[in-house]
């Protein structure tokens, strides 16, 4: 048995079969931390919150932490800040540990496909905080062999299906956007771009003068808050009705514009145009994408950015959260018929 | 077809291709050899560059025979008269030419018509005029025995053809198909008779035969006659032995005793006759004229044996013609060489019949079966592959299912994560000349935050606030922002 495994910035979601169906698992990848006093304690203990404790703090993950969080004017903290593993945090390496425990099926599994924010093919060198190499080895521990897989890529054998999963990837992520080229699900380019929406939402949040404040005065920028708003007002950026809204639209455009103009500088680097040539169709996944008008301001950065691909047509994934980890279910059952060929 | 009779039959076509090899080699081999012991030795480096012309006289002559010359116009009546013809005015002769029909002349046109080459002139006198050099032998010519006609002197009791061609080494079937005057004719010989050979004759066998006259120059030297030591000494018809090159023999082993030969003989094979130096010896002055000639011949035949006339020594040199072309080594490398490439395509052969009859009687084992997947694995494939198809058309549903997140676990260390997403406000610049500035400013602050009702309700609205204090107004974008919205609520 094989699943996927999604690893974002905004969640942890894990797609498995069950029976005829799939089943998956998702936990926000945030959490909040309480002093740890007595007073504490005792409410957590009342509104019958489970949590944690570390030196001196109590840990509450997940959406009690969202709604702790939002209660007690209390940040929340990103278990994959920037998408990377936090450095000399260790309470935070072990959330982020425990946060991709707690979602992986309770069934005995073999194999599995991690889609990361960022991939390890994007050539920085491994450190510390690389979350693919954290991820595999935190599988490994369970006796799952994990394969790295990129979001773009994921993305196309998720909802490339009719196109013999040929045409171009783009996922855009919290933190990053993935850009990939593949031929029969085999990925000719991957590139992935360290900006995604969280870079707007803060934007946003400090022209708009998003704050917030513990009990010790200290501010937070209330990103939340934004995306909040952002998901309930269902923006439109095709015909953004106020100035929010008209921000909103403007900050994507740039991001996008961004984003393309260096995938179309490092696609001309790469030297792969032969091999993508006759790719017609794009697929966009993630949570960005399900903003209304994303597809319009896609179409309009390639254009801009001048995208050296002749794109006929641009699809919007479905609206579940678990296109990328399907897709990494994909990959991982491909590889598991293969290996079960090998052996037979 | 069986395996057998294909094999019988490859092995019989080797068989065949190595008889078919072989043959010459063994003809070669099992023949007699030369050994250049018998060789008989001619050089013809003194005859005329030109070739020579001949004419053959018989009948009513004192001198009949072959005569040569290599002048380019001859007379007949010259031919004539040096064959000694006494023919008168009113005579007439006869002659042939290279088998054609006979045609008759006078002796008057004699003085004018001028002899061809290879003709034989028969000359017939109303009575004879001289007599013959021996009463009992008489003179016929033959056309065809030789390149050209020659001249035979028979005995008066061999007037048969098959007597005649015995005598010259041929066999009956030359005398079957040899025709007298142009036909058929059973009848004896007479003199002056013009043979026609129409069969293959045995040209190295008259090598030999002392009936045929030898060649005599039509103007001799000396003009001596018809003396028969001032022949030449090449007197045999030398075309057949025109080919053979000049030996260097090696000396004998065993000298065979010398025999007195008669006169006519030892001029007849002077080229290697052993009694030369006896007929050097006794007739010397009569040789003189012939030194020049057979000089370069004399110290050769000082290691050349004697010629035996038997059957055997004949076919030695018979063989001889041939033989003396391929040297005695070169025939053993060839010889070999056949044999190999005969022993080879034998062992071809063989080694095709083996492999055939290998590769058709060679018996493969059973072929071990392949286990065949079961149905129930081919049926769970066909479902696997039937849900996978789902899930990449995105078909199968998707049931959420609750995380119990962790809880009462105890984590090591201090959670920092908070801390770093604290905003600090920015600093003031600290010294002893901003300190008044920097009160003063926190001073005009303060009173800007009083003028502001905070109402109480959302964080939106203090969002929504017009005036914004300095504290709050941090960054480069930030000042942008601040100021985009002041312009915009202008």
């Amino acid at each position: 048995m094989s699943f996927g495994l999604d690893i974002g910035s905004s969640g942890v979601r894990c797609l498995y079969r069950a029976g005829s169906n799939l089943r998956g698992r998702r936990a926000p990848a945030w959490y909040v931390t309480l002093p740890g006093g007595q007073s504490e304690r005792l409410l957590l203990q009342r509104a019958m919150i489970p949590f944690s404790s570390c030196e001196g703090s109590y840990i509450v993950f997940g959406e009690n932490a969202a709604e702790l969080s939002r209660a007690l004017k209390l940040p929340l903290i990103p278990v994959l800040p920037n998408g990377q593993l936090p450095h000399d945090d260790p309470v935070g390496r072990q959330v982020a540990a425990t946060l991709i425990q707690s979602v992986l099926p309770a069934v005995t599994v073999h194999r599995a496909s991690v889609a990361i924010p960022r991939h390890p093919s994007d050539g920085r060198p491994k450190s510390s905080t690389d979350l693919g190499q954290f991820a595999v080895q935190l599988l490994a521990l369970r006796g799952i062999a994990a394969t790295r897989m990129h979001a773009g890529t994921a993305s196309i054998l998720a909802e490339l299906g009719d196109r013999e999963l040929t045409g171009v990837g783009v996922s855009l992520g919290a933190t990053s956007t993935a850009f990939s080229i593949a031929k029969h699900g085999q990925p000719i380019v991957e590139l992935t771009h360290d900006q995604g929406l969280d870079g707007v939402d803060e934007v946003v949040a400090k022209s708009r003068g998003k704050y917030l404040f513990d009990h010790e005065g200290n501010r937070y920028l209330d990103v939340r808050s934004v995306a909040r708003w952002r998901e309930t007002c269902s923006v439109n950026l095709t015909s953004p009705t106020d100035d929010d809204q008209e921000l909103v639209r403007s900050l994507v455009r740039e991001w996008l514009l961004a984003s393309m103009s260096r995938f179309t500088q490092e696609l001309e680097a790469a030297r792969v145009l032969r091999s993508a040539r006759g790719l017609t169709t794009m697929t966009i996944t993630g949570g960005p994408s399900r903003m209304t008008g994303m597809d319009v301001l896609v179409a309009d950065a390639v254009r801009r950015a001048q995208l050296p691909l002749k794109i006929d047509e641009i699809r919007t994934a479905t609206t579940s959260d678990y296109t990328i980890a399907r897709g990494c279910l994909i990959a991982a059952e491909l590889e598991q018929k293969v290996a079960r060929r090998a052996v037979a | 077809m069986p395996v057998s009779r294909r094999g019988f039959l490859a092995v019989a076509l080797c068989l065949l291709a190595v008889v078919a090899t072989t043959a010459p080699c063994g003809a070669q081999s099992f023949s007699p050899r030369y050994d250049g012991a018998n060789a008989r030795l001619v050089d013809f480096s003194h005859l005329p560059a030109a070739t020579p012309r001949r004419f053959a006289v018989v009948g009513d002559v004192e001198h009949p025979g072959v005569y040569e010359t290599t002048d380019k116009k001859v007379l007949r009546s010259r031919v004539l008269k040096r064959a000694g013809s006494q023919a008168l005015m009113g005579d007439y002769y006869t002659y042939f030419n290279s088998g054609l029909s006979s045609q008759s002349a006078s002796i008057f046109d004699a003085e004018t018509t001028e002899a061809a080459h290879r003709d034989v002139i028969v000359v017939t006198a109303k009575k004879p005029r001289g007599t013959p050099q021996s009463s009992a032998d008489f003179h016929v010519a033959i056309i065809g025995l030789a390149t050209d006609p020659v001249v035979v002197r028979l005995p008066a009791s061999q007037r048969s053809l098959s007597a005649l061609f015995f005598r010259l080494n041929q066999h009956s079937e030359v005398a079957a198909g040899a025709t007298v005057n142009g036909v058929k004719s059973s009848e004896p010989l007479k003199n002056g008779d013009v043979i026609l050979v129409n069969s293959r004759v045995d040209r190295t066998a008259l090598a030999d035969c002392d009936a045929i006259l030898p060649v005599q120059q039509l103007d001799p030297p000396g003009a001596a006659g018809n003396s028969a030591l001032a022949e030449p000494a090449e007197t045999v018809d030398p075309p057949v032995y025109a080919s053979l090159p000049v030996l260097d023999a090696p000396p004998p082993v065993a000298m065979t005793p010398r025999e007195e030969a008669p006169v006519d003989q030892l001029s007849k094979v002077a080229s290697a006759g052993s009694s030369f130096d006896t007929v050097v010896a006794t007739r010397a002055p009569e040789l003189e004229a012939v030194q020049p000639i057979l000089a370069p011949i004399t110290e050769p035949t000082r290691g050349i044996t004697h010629v035996q006339q038997t059957a055997a020594r004949r076919g030695t040199v018979d063989q001889a013609d041939f033989e003396a072309v391929t040297p005695a080594g070169a025939g053993v490398s060839i010889r070999s060489l056949v044999i190999l490439l005969a022993l080879g395509t034998l062992g071809l052969g063989i080694g095709l019949l083996w492999f055939a009859s290998e590769r058709r009687l060679r018996t493969f084992p059973q072929p071990v079966p392949v286990p065949v997947p079961t149905v129930d694995v081919a049926e769970t494939d066909r479902d696997s592959m039937a849900e996978f198809s789902q899930l990449v058309r995105g078909e199968l549903e998707v049931e959420d299912e609750p995380v119990v997140l962790p809880a009462k676990i105890s984590l090591h260390g201090q959670a920092v994560g908070q801390k770093r997403l604290i905003i600090h406000p920015p600093e003031s610049l600290a010294g002893p000349h901003f300190t008044k500035a920097a009160a003063s400013r926190d001073a005009e602050t303060a009173t800007t935050s009083r003028q502001i009702p905070v109402t109480a309700g959302s964080s939106a609205d203090v969002v929504q606030t017009p005036v914004r204090s300095r504290k709050d107004t941090e960054g480069l974008l930030d000042r942008v922002l601040l100021a985009m919205q002041r312009e915009g609520r202008k």
